[in-house]
């Protein structure tokens, strides 16, 4: 009798930590709100032509299938105005990083890297609330025929006003990184 | 620096010196009438005492650890059990006198805890004062082969013989802790303050204590509860120059005069600290905030003993501001640069990048010691961990958390120990349930580490012991079934269901040997099994902390592990102590971050990337420890591990 009283308390228990168990919900998809798909860096010639397009593309964003990068020429010995373009394509209609960046330019800037030996040269086109360059708008001016490459990267929270930051040396910049892609450049 | 403690009533359990005082009534089973002229002996100390008219008696001058308690009483056989005395104790004992004066004797001792035979340490009294308004990982550091694994100032996991996370077990109160284990930057939601004792079991397979833990099992114990009426408490404050931290803890306790056996205990603490400083900087963002309390009562009689007990831990760490990466270039610049990029003024601030977490536990619990079935025992307890990691994000997003997540847990659990006709005999058998929800709070704009999972576990062992005068044997057997349901997304947000079902078999034998009243050697050995973590099933994505992509493996079976000890202990003299442990521990389809050939491209940069896999690994070792106690109050100790692990044969992919 005791035992079979015993055996009842311990059902009773057993059926208390199994009630929440029937909770069966299904998890909601949850999309990344900061993702960056895809960076555009256009090169439009001031002289008049054709733009030039660097693109690199990643709509399902880390892991999956592997991000697309698509390089360009430029010619030689011409002024180019540059614009970033930082996108989500992973939601319909895209969404626009870049006015995002642009919105807190004070916490961000660009830096581009140019490989040793491919001849050209940058200048800063817009600033950020601060007066401090961020980097969407650029001015190019290519010099030689050359080959090598061209790195883009995107600090968030960088020091701006440690030295050489504002003149696109990402030396003492500190911050994280957002944004690092690496083109293929072709002057010629 | 850390200075002092006040004190401000009793921390009078000094458990180092031989001052332990055991007391209570020898009564008659069946009706609780006093009886006098019984003798009490204590065999190890050579002390005594006999019963006065009402049943009381009283043996002082005891030291902490194992006593054989002898009692005899006029027309009864002698009776002998043994009790680990770690503070003064009430000792009820009562002698079954039969009508017809049959031979049988029964001894019941309140707090006659029949831990299993395994190297064990314990903490408490002073012990645990002098390491108090530290972690709980940092606390059980003093013992020797227990290291921990820090991420931060505040923020520290236990290590035991090389295992950590998901190959552990620690309890709060005879519950299982069950929190976000698996990250090597989330500490144990534990409260040191609420524990009166710290027991670090280092063999593998305690197998009343579930499955998986095969570097060992951390027990974090409150005092026991007061019997006796009256009113006790303690106040402790605590301030580190360091991160200029202040802790205050209290406890109060009481029994009540109305209903005798009626106790109860409050007790909570509170903690603040600002940013820690290295010789030439500040650690900018490493302030933390804590706070935690706890709320017991109990009831014992003869035959029952009832206890309800709730405690709450919540705590926010700041994350050093300076190790918040983007990706590879950001990990290699952060570590090369002599000092951190970021370096502020002090300040008490917690900002982005910062840890939450709120841990909730309640537990029921009661026991009932029928007179001739043995004693029966129920646990049940439910566990509520709530963790929030916030990051730095744009466009004012670092307010919201990065990772939100809610582990319910359900756990139930019976135990018998029969009563066996033949006294050098003991046996535990029992059933243990437990259910576990994870879920992902919605609105954090972040895709989760951890996917939506319920868990389910259920086990029964079976542990016999057999006790002789100057050796003991210990052998049991459980098995547990466990299954994991898994709903999440995959890139196109389809969502996926899996069922993934594990079961096995823990084992253990374990044998202490006392050649003499100086010498105890213990030899066991165990194996047990560790389903994988969902972490390890389903990772995918980038770890920010180290810049690398992990990718786990769905179809990952369960380690197995074999676990050998041998240990000594020595004491030579009441003031000496040595003890010297050996270990080797086997783990086949050991789990672990493989890393992978090709490094991946993202729009961040260009990433390692580690996939979950399996082999068989081998950890071996051995620690020591010595204690000298020259003179009272002041003591030397040594301590020395060594650990070695290695591949034992790698499994084909």
């Amino acid at each position: 009798m005791k035992t079979l009283k015993n055996l009842l308390f311990l059902a009773f228990v057993i059926s208390l930590s199994s009630l929440p168990g029937c909770n069966d919900d299904d998890p909601e998809p949850i999309n990344e709100e900061e993702l960056i798909t895809s960076v555009l860096l256009t090169f439009t010639p001031m002289g008049g032509g054709d733009p030039a397009v660097f693109q690199f593309k990643d709509p399902d964003g880390v892991g999956g299938a592997a991000p697309v990068l698509t390089g360009d020429t430029l010619a030689a010995a011409t002024t180019y105005s540059a614009t970033l373009s930082l996108l989500n394509e992973s939601v319909d209609p895209a969404e626009d990083i870049g006015a995002e960046v642009e919105e807190e330019g004070e916490a961000h800037q660009f830096f581009f890297q140019v490989s040793a030996g491919l001849e050209l040269l940058f200048t800063y086109e817009d600033q950020d609330g601060g007066g401090n360059p961020l980097g969407l708008k650029t001015n190019w001016t290519s010099g030689a025929a050359s080959i090598g490459t061209l790195k883009v990267i995107l600090r968030h929270e960088p020091d701006k006003n440690a030295a050489g930051v504002s003149g696109g040396d990402i030396t003492n910049a500190g911050g994280e990184t957002d944004v690092e892609v690496e083109w293929p450049v072709v002057i010629q | 620096m850390l200075f002092l403690l006040i004190p401000l009533a009793s921390i009078a359990q000094q458990a180092d010196s031989c001052t332990i005082r055991v007391s209570g009534r020898i009564l008659d089973e069946h009706d609780q009438s006093p009886l006098d002229f019984a003798t009490v002996w204590v065999a190890e100390s050579s002390l005594g005492a006999v019963s006065d008219s009402l049943g009381n008696y009283v043996v002082t001058g005891l030291c902490p650890g194992w006593h054989t308690i002898q009692l005899s009483h006029l027309g009864c056989e002698p009776a002998e059990i043994r009790v680990y005395l770690r503070q003064d104790t009430v000792l009820d004992m009562f002698l079954e006198h039969h009508i017809k004066w049959l031979k049988t004797i029964t001894v019941q001792a309140q707090r006659y805890n029949a831990a299993p035979i395994q190297p064990k340490t314990d903490l408490s009294g002073w012990e645990l004062d002098r390491v108090r308004g530290i972690s709980l990982a940092e606390s059980v550091q003093s013992v020797s082969g227990v290291r921990m694994l820090q991420t931060g100032p505040g923020v520290a996991k236990p290590i035991i013989n090389g295992l950590h996370g998901t190959r552990i077990a620690l309890f709060n109160n005879g519950i299982r802790q069950e929190g976000q284990e698996w990250g090597v930057d989330h500490a144990p939601e534990i409260d040191p303050f609420s524990a009166g004792h710290i027991q670090v079991i280092k063999g593998a397979a305690a197998l009343q204590y579930g499955i998986g833990a095969m570097g060992g099992v951390i027990l974090s114990e409150p005092a026991p509860l007061p019997r006796a009426p009256g009113l006790k408490g303690e106040a402790i404050l605590i301030g580190q120059s360091n991160g200029r931290q202040g802790t205050a803890a209290a406890g109060l306790e009481g029994g009540l005069k109305k209903i005798p056996g009626l106790g109860w205990r409050v007790q909570g603490s509170l903690h603040r600290g600002g940013d820690w400083h290295a010789p030439r900087y500040q650690l900018s963002n490493t302030g933390s905030a804590q706070g935690a309390g706890s709320v017991g009562l109990g009831y014992q009689k003869e035959r029952i003993e009832a206890s309800l007990y709730y405690s709450f831990f919540q705590a926010e760490w700041g994350v050093l501001r300076s190790a918040h990466i983007g990706n590879v270039t950001d990990f290699i610049e952060a570590i090369q640069r002599d000092t951190p990029y970021y370096v502020y003024p002090f300040s008490y601030a917690i900002d982005a990048p910062r840890q939450w977490t709120r841990h909730h536990l309640a537990k029921a619990e009661f026991i009932y010691r029928p007179a001739k079935a043995g004693i029966f025992s129920w646990v049940y307890g439910f566990q509520q961990n709530a963790r929030q990691e916030f990051d730095i994000r744009r466009s004012g997003r670092s307010a919201k958390p990065a990772l939100d997540m809610d582990l319910g847990t359900h756990q139930g659990a019976f135990s018998w120990k029969p009563l066996l006709s033949s006294s050098n005999w003991h046996a535990t058998v029992g059933v243990s349930l437990q259910y576990q929800q994870n879920r992902n709070v919605p609105g954090t704009g972040v895709r989760p580490l951890i996917p939506w999972f319920n868990g389910s576990t259920a086990g029964a062992y079976g542990i016999a012991r057999y006790t002789a005068s100057n050796w003991e044997l210990e052998g049991g057997l459980r098995y547990d079934l466990r299954e994991l349901l898994v709903k999440r997304f995959d890139p196109q947000n389809q969502l996926l269901t899996e069922r993934l079902p594990f079961k096995g078999f823990s084992a253990s034998l374990g044998a202490t040997f006392r050649p003499g009243p100086a010498w105890k050697a213990i030899l066991q050995a165990g194996t047990t099994f560790r389903p994988p973590h969902v972490s390890e099933l389903f990772s995918d994505g980038l770890h920010h902390a180290v810049a690398s992509l992990e990718t786990g493996d769905p179809s990952l079976r369960a380690e197995k592990a074999v676990k050998g000890v041998a240990a000594i202990e020595f004491h030579p003299h009441k003031s000496l102590h040595f003890q010297i442990e050996g270990y080797y521990t086997y783990i086949g389809d050991y789990i672990y971050l493989e890393p992978q050939p090709e490094p991946q491209l993202t729009i961040r940069g260009v990433f390692p990337v580690f996939q979950y896999t399996q082999t068989d690994a081998a950890i071996w070792g051995g620690d020591f420890g010595a204690q000298w106690e020259f003179l009272p109050a002041f003591s030397l100790e040594m301590k020395g591990s060594a650990l070695r692990s290695g591949i034992w044969q790698k499994t084909a992919p």
